[in-house]
């Protein structure tokens, strides 16, 4: 065990943090989830990918440094310090990107990964439908496949709903089911589609935060080539539960951004000291002692991760576990704010510009979204611990 | 950066999980409880395996493995609720007679003599025999007291596998005073709390295990409990818990080699992480069991009884909350991943 950073990790964590320094926009951008805040926060992941930051982790044929995971680490790290913008691109790069390494063929990698690297295409996923949420087998929006002299393609039809990204993103991704006999995880397939093909309409929603985080997409025979399928056919659900093990594992949330908000809760504290209550204050402490943990675990996971071990449904419990710990953070927040946690950003009084209220109603998405937690104790339940399922 | 145990090191744990599993049975420990026995008779053996001496050096006659890897051990002690004084003798005395350079050392590897501790964080000393001897740290003293000048007084705990004793000295040998015998009391602390957090990690593992198995025996409106979410669901909990503080432990153990500040905060830390997923664990295993989990017919109590026991040693939580909160609370503390690993290698000592 060697708990040390070696010297070539410390000159690529100075490396990430001078190109930062001097790329990082000085003023937050905008919401990502409103047209102009989307826009620069795309502009973003073209400078990212200027300087091949876009994702360390891939190889370099598609835009990537070829990083190991704790390069990836230290990566998020400076990032996070240097409070560069969220990631507009997060559910193509950490999510699609690693599956379509692993499942899409050569003309789908290179059709799809540099230009997801450079921020050209914006992804968005489309699992739930309004009848399947956390029954997710219940879809039942329908590809179906139609012969057309050696250019196959697929007929899309049904509905998806709390599509993150999508109501100004380029591309979704999600399962259908091919086969219209089938039932619950059998006869699904992977396909990706252009949100602005014939036949699809977007309706966003509005999110607690009053911008169109999510939307809504009716299929009505939209066609895409059958070549837009990930993977055989059929083998959907097994590529989708794929996606959602890098979801939930270690990709989607880097303990970089949970220890950044425990860093900002603790500086907020220190700030307000005279007004809070013992109780709050060994919240905060609590926070930051989790926050700590969540990176030690994730160190931990990677090690073993790069010795050739495997992630499996212990994912889950990192799922639970960041999740629980954001939103007991942003709480803990408001309640040192106080009379002013109400305040919307722009406005004079607000704290930090409103910025742990929405971070808090934020943090109320992350128990339920990448299945919800509930779900996420019933895998560990029955794959970690071997209990019957109920 | 490698955040892993060597191969070497898991097995010798393996091998630890082997013995000790077979050594201390549930059915083992309740004939002990029954006999209300002295000794708990299977020092001999663990000194047969190596573990005493397990952090001596080996030109000392022991194993001389890494602060780490013992951490794997006193976790495989746990989990059988071992009633030896494993991590006290082996985990804190034994490294620092060897920073002492004690001859006594040699003894406790060889087998020849146990040295248990005494510590101002600790009012009571547990599981001597008449053979024993007693290191103290004291407030500006480190004392050896050898068993013929040992006076002890018994006091009764809930465990009823720990053998509580309140001692007083006739006779002792200083072996350190002042701020050098300070550096040692805080060095035992240090060693006790994160090696104590191993145990708890055991012990937690081990209550999840057996109430697992209980939830799929037991059978309630036709089914069994363990097909309930309600019932799965808080062990999914107590599980979480307690796969977030095992790095925390661990990352503890190797930082105890290198006798800082940040050695402190980390073992501080550990320890807090650590009885509270063993704290969490009993109160879901007990919940689970219902009943029965009540009374002295099921095993849990042994363990969840040492869980309430080892919560309190080596500095209790608040003890260690405070440590962690004087510092992380403090203007200026580094914080963030800057402090979590260590930017440079620090030299370890042997």
């Amino acid at each position: 065990m060697d708990l040390a950073y070696t010297s070539a990790q410390r000159e690529f964590r100075e490396e990430v943090r001078a190109w930062l320094a001097e790329h990082v926009p000085p003023e937050p951008l905008p919401s990502l989830d409103t047209a102009v805040g989307f826009e620069l926060h795309r502009e973003w992941e073209r400078t990212l990918n200027s300087g091949n930051w876009g994702m360390v982790t891939w190889p370099v044929e598609y835009g990537g440094r070829g990083c190991d995971l704790i390069e990836w680490l230290i990566f998020e790290e400076e990032y996070y310090r240097a409070e560069a913008p969220l990631r507009v691109s997060q559910n193509g790069i950490f999510l699609l990107g690693p599956t379509l390494m692993e499942f899409g063929d050569d003309e789908q990698k290179s059709r799809f990964l540099p230009s997801m690297a450079a921020g050209d295409e914006i992804w968005a996923q489309a699992w739930s439908e309004p009848n399947a949420g956390s029954d997710m087998a219940a879809i039942r929006a329908s590809a179906t496949r139609v012969a057309d002299g050696g250019r196959d393609h697929y007929v899309l039809e049904g509905q998806k709903i709390w599509s993150s990204r999508a109501a100004f993103a380029d591309w979704g991704f999600g399962i259908f089911r091919t086969d219209s006999e089938s039932k619950r995880h059998r006869g699904l397939s992977f396909i990706l589609f252009p949100l602005d093909a014939d036949g699809i309409t977007v309706r966003p929603i509005r999110q607690l935060d009053g911008d169109p985080g999510f939307a809504e997409i009716f299929f009505d025979g939209a066609r895409v080539p059958a070549t837009n399928r990930l993977g055989e056919e059929g083998q959907g659900w097994q590529i989708a539960m794929a996606t959602a093990g890098f979801e939930r594992g270690l990709m989607l949330r880097s303990p970089a951004r949970f220890q950044k908000t425990a860093e900002r809760l603790v500086a907020l504290y220190r700030q307000e000291a005279g007004s809070v209550s013992p109780e709050t204050r060994s919240r905060v402490l609590q926070a930051y002692l989790d926050a700590e943990a969540y990176c030690l675990n994730t160190y931990y996971t990677a090690s073993r991760i790069m010795a050739g071990g495997t992630i499996g449904s212990e994912a889950s419990c990192n799922k639970i576990f960041w999740s629980e710990l954001d939103r007991d953070m942003h709480r803990t927040a408001l309640a040192i704010i106080g009379a002013r946690a109400e305040l919307r950003g722009g406005t004079q009084d607000a704290v930090d510009d409103g910025r742990w209220l929405d971070g808090y109603m934020f943090s109320l998405a992350g128990p339920i979204y990448a299945g919800t937690n509930e779900i996420q104790r019933n895998i560990i339940a029955e794959r970690c611990l071997g209990m019957p399922k109920g | 950066m490698d955040f892993r145990f060597g191969s070497d090191e898991m097995d010798l744990r393996d091998g630890a999980r082997e013995f000790l599993r077979g050594r201390y049975t549930a059915e083992s420990l309740r004939a002990l409880v029954g006999r209300r026995a002295e000794d708990t008779g299977g020092w001999a053996e663990l000194v047969e395996m190596g573990f005493a001496g397990f952090l001596v050096p080996e030109s000392r006659g022991g194993l001389g493995m890494s602060t780490e890897a013992f951490a794997l051990v006193a976790e495989e002690a746990g989990f059988v609720a071992c009633p030896e004084p494993l991590v006290d003798v082996a985990g804190v005395v034994a490294p620092v007679l060897a920073e002492l350079e004690h001859d006594a050392v040699a003894q406790i590897a060889a087998g020849e003599l146990r040295v248990l501790s005494a510590h101002v964080q600790n009012p009571y000393v547990s599981q001597i025999v008449d053979s024993d001897a007693v290191l103290q740290f004291m407030d500006n003293e480190v004392r050896l007291i050898r068993g013929e000048n040992l006076r002890r007084e018994t006091a009764d705990s809930i465990d009823p596998l720990r053998r509580l004793y309140r001692i007083d000295a006739l006779d002792s040998e200083t072996l350190a005073t002042g701020r050098r015998a300070q550096a040692l009391a805080a060095q035992a602390l240090f060693r006790g709390a994160v090696y104590t957090s191993a145990e708890l990690l055991g012990l937690a593992a081990a209550m999840i295990d057996m109430t697992i198995k209980y939830a799929l025996e037991r059978r309630q409106f036709g089914a069994a409990i363990g097909s309930f979410q309600a019932v799965k669901h808080a062990l999914a909990t107590a599980f979480t818990k307690l796969e977030f503080a095992r790095p925390v432990v661990y990352r503890a153990a190797a930082s105890l080699a290198q006798d800082d500040e940040r050695a402190k905060l980390r073992a501080a830390h550990a320890k807090v992480a650590a009885s509270d997923a063993g704290m969490h664990a009993a109160e879901t295993a007990i919940q689970i069991h219902g009943a029965i989990g009540y009374t002295f017919e099921a095993d849990l109590h042994l363990w969840m009884k040492r869980v309430w026991a080892l919560a309190g040693l080596w500095g209790d939580r608040n003890h260690h909350l405070r440590i962690l909160d004087r510092t992380i609370l403090a203007e200026g503390a580094e914080l963030g991943p800057a402090a979590t690993f260590n930017m440079e290698r620090t030299r370890k000592r042997s």
